[in-house]
């Protein structure tokens, strides 16, 4: 193999994959679409939640309830005059949880000594499932932490004793002080920056590479090239390792995206995230070699790897846990390459985590690249 | 072939005056004027590039083009050619009907599109499929056919509607000499009813054609009769045969009034302007005293060389 | 009226053509009935987050009853593994950092004598590397504490007396209720939508993919030659993909109700009716992409990342509720975002005519817009 040719062959297809409008753009919109796309949909908070309210008791204790749960910024209350309409509301999907204050809300707290507490409905769309399983947790607090206040004042301008006021709520419960560990707000963009790093190398550089190398046979070019002193080793390197240097880039400018515009930045270090994520574009290209050599025209190997990664996206943890999956489906997933390294890019961006406590999780994929590596060139063998 | 009525009485005619049509900022035709007249076979003959392909597009009517005058059939190009779709047949380049579809769901379909009654239909059907010996294969997709059955059946396809005028794109291109008979059959069944254009690169076949259209560069540099055309090229053609034409032809190019030498097999072909020769005997002697040669003739001027001559000075325009 | 009658004949011969190419395309119609079945299996029994099997650890520094029993009842809640035992706070940590345990549950010295005097804590470290599944056991495990009663012995006292201030902390008791889905299933979130990606999917691709198809090999200009117009040639050609369409959503609903017994609630009629507007806007989406690109590989490059952001910003998959305004309003573009709106209503909610109205006029709406940019995009020509 000789050096200069293989830098002659580099150059050309630098300049080739460059001059190619459709390429640029896919290598540089698509990962930042996705990064900007992704990053936004995964919410573990509640904001702005349209919130239906029935007011039937209409008391001055009401409306200092309804203004706690406004002031959250969490809700926007809208009013229902009956409970009829309310729940016509809900049905038609306009609010996406209700609340119903009962008549005798006031007299209920008022007579406090012994009585259950009044009662506040709550009614979620259960329809949907992350909304409304957000929405509850965070309507909950408010509605304790209103309460109490209320009942707090209530009583106290009554005379009452804080001891007696303490008494029905010490007794039942514990407390839970709750600290997230990495991530403090649980916010979902760090989580979905990660792995959207994953769903680009696994698929996006897969697609270009097929597409790249399915167009180059197409036109000819190939065969070309084979009249020339090349080996075939050799243009397929020069093909590959631009393709390999752009990819890499590409990581370096989403990672540099997600934190200047997302304010994202890896907890750990960042050379090591590259260094990984440079191991796993081999993979890709590995795959890409092999689609784009068993497939007779370019959008043929746009659908095969379509039909192959898509499911492989989803079943990688990308926006579904693995563990929440059926026994046999995780262990299916966990055998593909892209799990891993979603795994490996969360660790890094979120947990800080570093090589020592990585090995395992490199390990296979390392074992994994070599395979594929392999598989890749015994496919091009079997072909030339 | 039944009468086709839609032609009896109308003179089809193409009259086209400073037809323009680019493609961003270049211009693929850059003013054409062509008249056309009664039912003939014309060839549009040029060079490669020189915008035969988006004339016949423009005729059939599936370009927008800008014009004086773009007439063709009686209906403007620049207007609704629904109508005058109606009245055309029309053969792209490349192999072009659905390949899933069987032989005659093609044609019922161009049918349907035509609103061709099914009765008419069946026998039409019947009658270019049995001419074109492509009954056996009536339920075959058409993408099993051969490259000759494709291109007859294009062509069948083409004929169903008895269109008054048939534009053919290098129909023939890449097809075996059995085949273009056949097709050649085909449309010779039609002339005297039906225009038909077809742009070819084969020379037997432009020398066939009732008229030529010679176009380059976006515009018509010659039209007329084969003989017309040549008799417009003013060029002496001489045949020099030789052991070795290649060892000559150099020589012969030294000569002041040779054009343009060309060898094949055992002779140079060797083309003299017109102009300038000194008369066919001194040519032949000139010819004859160069090292190698054995005979020299006088040769009638053909169509490669009409062809060749006319590019020339197409080049120097 | 002549030409209303030519317009439709054309159309239907298209859609003769149409069909016919479809009904020899043996790989296409075994898309048509898999896709729908993998994408089923996938959201109904692979997919989800509710969280399950996850891996917790517990340090116990009290060692007391109550804290077994504390542990016993969050273990109880079905979403854990079985707990792991740490002897430090260091050790827990360091479970949290390699991602082998998603909360650490403290359970303080005090914790036992805490209940006789005032109100016991606990700690609870979650791993915000994973924030959905962290928040929804943070909920989970606030709610088993908040009920849990340290003191055994005041139960039944309790019971008699208050019987409702364990849902509360103090002063006000909530009760929710989810209505249309009382467990929160992820499953039947993503069954009811389910029509809306696989009719996306197949709109988008068959139209932008189809019809590039038919440039690059010829038979559009072919076709043009004939008396018809690019109008009828695209609406004939994707007439035959509308009853696709309706095919492959029945496949979906009967599948969500016979294998996860995911049956719609409200108005048949009205799905077919939402369906119609969006199957139009979809596929007119795809003739605006093939408009767009020269190539076949061109054309799913482009589909494929125009259906994952409609995927993704639509709702379909994750609440568009939660999503940052800007974000929120670029995906009330999609089709997708008001097919599945309106398809959650009618499937889960019971929904009826009454209750999709707005989604149906959005549809129709992008329908209209879609088609004005279709028909500017469209030449009436060849090149």
């Amino acid at each position: 193999m000789k050096a200069r040719r293989l830098r002659t062959l580099m150059v050309r297809e630098v300049r080739a994959t460059l001059r190619d409008p459709f390429t640029v753009i896919s290598l540089i919109a698509v990962p930042l679409v996705a990064l900007l796309a992704f990053s936004s949909i995964l919410a573990t908070n509640v904001e702005h939640m349209r919130l239906g309210v029935h007011d039937a008791s209409r008391s001055a204790l009401s409306r200092r309830l309804l203004s706690d749960v406004a002031a959250s910024g969490a809700f926007d209350p809208s009013p229902y005059a009956t409970r009829e309409a309310l729940e016509a509301a809900l049905v038609a999907g306009e609010i996406s949880a209700a609340l119903v204050l009962p008549p005798d809300l006031q007299d209920a707290l008022a007579q406090r000594a012994g009585a259950a507490p009044p009662e506040v409905q709550v009614l979620y769309d259960g329809a949907e499932t992350v909304l409304a399983g957000n929405a509850d947790a965070f309507l909950r607090s408010i509605l304790a932490a209103s309460g109490a206040r209320i009942s707090v004042r209530e009583l106290s301008s009554r005379a009452t004793r804080l001891g007696e006021l303490r008494s029905p709520a010490a007794r039942a419960g514990v407390d839970v002080v709750t600290q997230a560990l990495f991530n403090p707000q649980l916010l979902g963009r760090p989580f979905m920056v990660a792995g959207t790093f994953g769903f680009v190398l696994s698929f996006v550089t897969v697609l270009i590479t097929a597409v790249s190398i399915v167009n180059e046979r197409l036109s000819g070019t190939f065969d070309q090239l084979q009249l020339t002193p090349a080996t075939t080793v050799e243009i397929l390197l020069g093909k590959l390792l631009p393709l390999g240097a752009v990819f890499s880039l590409d990581v370096l400018l989403m990672v540099v995206v997600a934190g200047l515009v997302l304010g994202v930045w890896p907890a750990g270090s960042v050379l090591f995230f590259l260094l990984v994520a440079t191991v796993y574009v081999s993979m890709s290209l590995s795959l890409g070699l092999i689609f784009s050599a068993t497939s007779a025209t370019a959008a043929e190997a746009v659908q095969k790897t379509v039909l192959f990664s898509v499911p492989l996206v989803q079943l990688s943890g990308f926006a579904f846990p693995i563990r929440n999956m059926p026994m046999p489906v995780q262990w299916l997933a966990e055998l593909l390459p892209a799990t891993h390294f979603i795994r490996v890019a969360r660790a890094i961006y979120l947990r800080g985590a570093g090589p020592f406590e990585l090995w395992s999780e490199l390990l296979f994929l390392g074992a994994f690249g070599a395979a594929l590596i392999a598989l890749a060139v015994r496919t091009l063998e079997r072909r030339t | 072939m039944s009468a086709a009525p839609t032609l009896a009485g109308a003179a089809p005619e193409i009259d086209l005056a400073q037809l323009v049509k680019r493609y961003g900022r270049k211009h693929a035709l850059e003013g054409v004027d062509l008249q056309l007249t009664g039912a003939q076979l014309v060839g549009v003959v040029g060079p490669d590039g020189a915008g035969k392909t988006t004339l016949l597009r423009a005729i059939a009517g599936l370009l927008e083009v800008e014009a004086q005058r773009a007439n063709v059939l009686g209906f403007d190009l620049r207007g609704d050619v629904r109508a005058l779709k109606a009245q055309v047949g029309y053969v792209p380049q490349l192999f072009a009907l659905n390949r899933e579809l069987s032989v005659i769901e093609n044609l019922r379909f161009t049918g349907k599109l035509h609103r061709i009654a099914t009765a008419v239909f069946e026998r039409r059907a019947e009658e270019l499929l049995a001419r074109t010996a492509l009954a056996p294969f009536a339920d075959r997709p058409t993408g099993a056919l051969s490259g000759g059955m494709k291109q007859k059946l294009a062509v069948a396809n083409a004929l169903l509607p008895e269109p008054a005028l048939l534009v053919l794109d290098e129909c023939t291109a890449g097809v075996d000499v059995v085949a273009r008979a056949e097709i050649a059959a085909l449309l010779a069944a039609r002339r005297g009813e039906t225009l038909v254009l077809l742009s070819t690169s084969y020379l037997d076949e432009a020398a066939s054609c009732d008229r030529l259209v010679y176009l380059d560069a976006g515009r018509v540099l010659a039209t007329g009769t084969p003989a017309e055309l040549r008799a417009q090229v003013r060029v002496e053609l001489y045949r020099a045969w030789a052991a070795a034409p290649r060892a000559i032809a150099a020589a012969a190019r030294a000569l002041p009034y040779v054009v343009a030498v060309r060898t094949s097999g055992r002779y140079a072909r060797v083309e003299v302007a017109a102009e300038r020769s000194p008369g066919a005997a001194r040519v032949i002697a000139d010819l004859a005293a160069l090292a190698g040669v054995r005979v020299v003739e006088l040769r009638p001027l053909d169509m490669e060389t009409t062809l060749l001559a006319l590019a020339r000075s197409g080049a120097r325009a | 009226m002549e030409r209303l009658r030519h317009f439709a004949t054309n159309v239907l011969a298209m859609a003769y053509r149409e069909g016919s190419v479809m009904r020899h395309d043996k790989a296409f119609i075994a898309a048509v009935a898999v896709q729908p079945i993998v994408m089923l299996l996938l959201f109904g029994g692979a997919l989800s987050n509710e969280p399950a099997n996850v891996p917790w650890a517990v340090l116990d520094q009290s060692q007391s009853a109550g804290a077994r029993r504390l542990v016993e009842e969050i273990g109880a809640t079905g979403y854990f593994l079985a707990p792991q035992r740490v002897a430090s706070y260091e050790d827990g940590r360091a479970l949290l950092a390699r991602g082998a345990a998603v909360a650490l549950v403290v359970i303080p010295h005090d914790f036992q004598r805490d209940t006789f005097r005032s109100r016991p804590q606990i700690q609870l470290l979650l791993d915000g590397a994973d924030p959905l599944t962290a928040a929804r056991i943070g909920g989970t495990i606030g709610q088993v504490a908040r009920k849990f009663d340290p003191d055994l012995r005041s139960v039944a006292a309790r019971s008699a007396d208050r019987p409702a201030v364990a849902n509360g902390s103090a002063g006000l008791q909530t009760r929710p209720r989810f209505w249309f889905n009382p467990t929160l299933r992820d499953r039947n979130f993503f069954l009811a939508a389910l029509g809306g990606m696989l009719l996306t999917n197949l709109c988008f691709s068959v139209s932008s993919i189809g019809l590039v198809g038919e440039r690059e090999s010829g038979t559009y200009e072919a076709t043009l030659a004939l008396p018809t117009s690019p109008l009828e040639i695209v609406l004939g050609k994707l007439l035959p993909y509308v009853g696709v369409c309706y095919v492959v959503l029945v496949i979906a609903i009967v599948g969500a109700g016979t294998l996860f017994g995911v049956w719609p609630k409200g108005s048949w009629l009205a799905i077919g009716v939402l369906t119609l507007p969006f199957v139009f806007a979809s596929l007119s989406v795809g003739v605006l992409i093939s408009t767009l690109v020269h190539t076949s590989a061109q054309a799913v490059f482009l589909t494929v990342f125009v259906i994952l952001p409609s995927v993704v910003l639509s709702g379909v998959m994750f609440p568009y509720q939660l999503m940052p305004h800007g974000v929120r309003a670029i995906g009330a573009i999609l089709p997708l975002r008001w097919y599945q709106i309106g398809l959650r209503s009618l499937v889960l909610r019971g929904g009826d005519f009454g209750d999709v109205w707005v989604p149906l006029v959005a549809l129709c709406l992008q329908f209209t817009v879609l088609m004005a940019l279709v028909r500017w995009r469209m030449k009436p020509r060849l090149g």
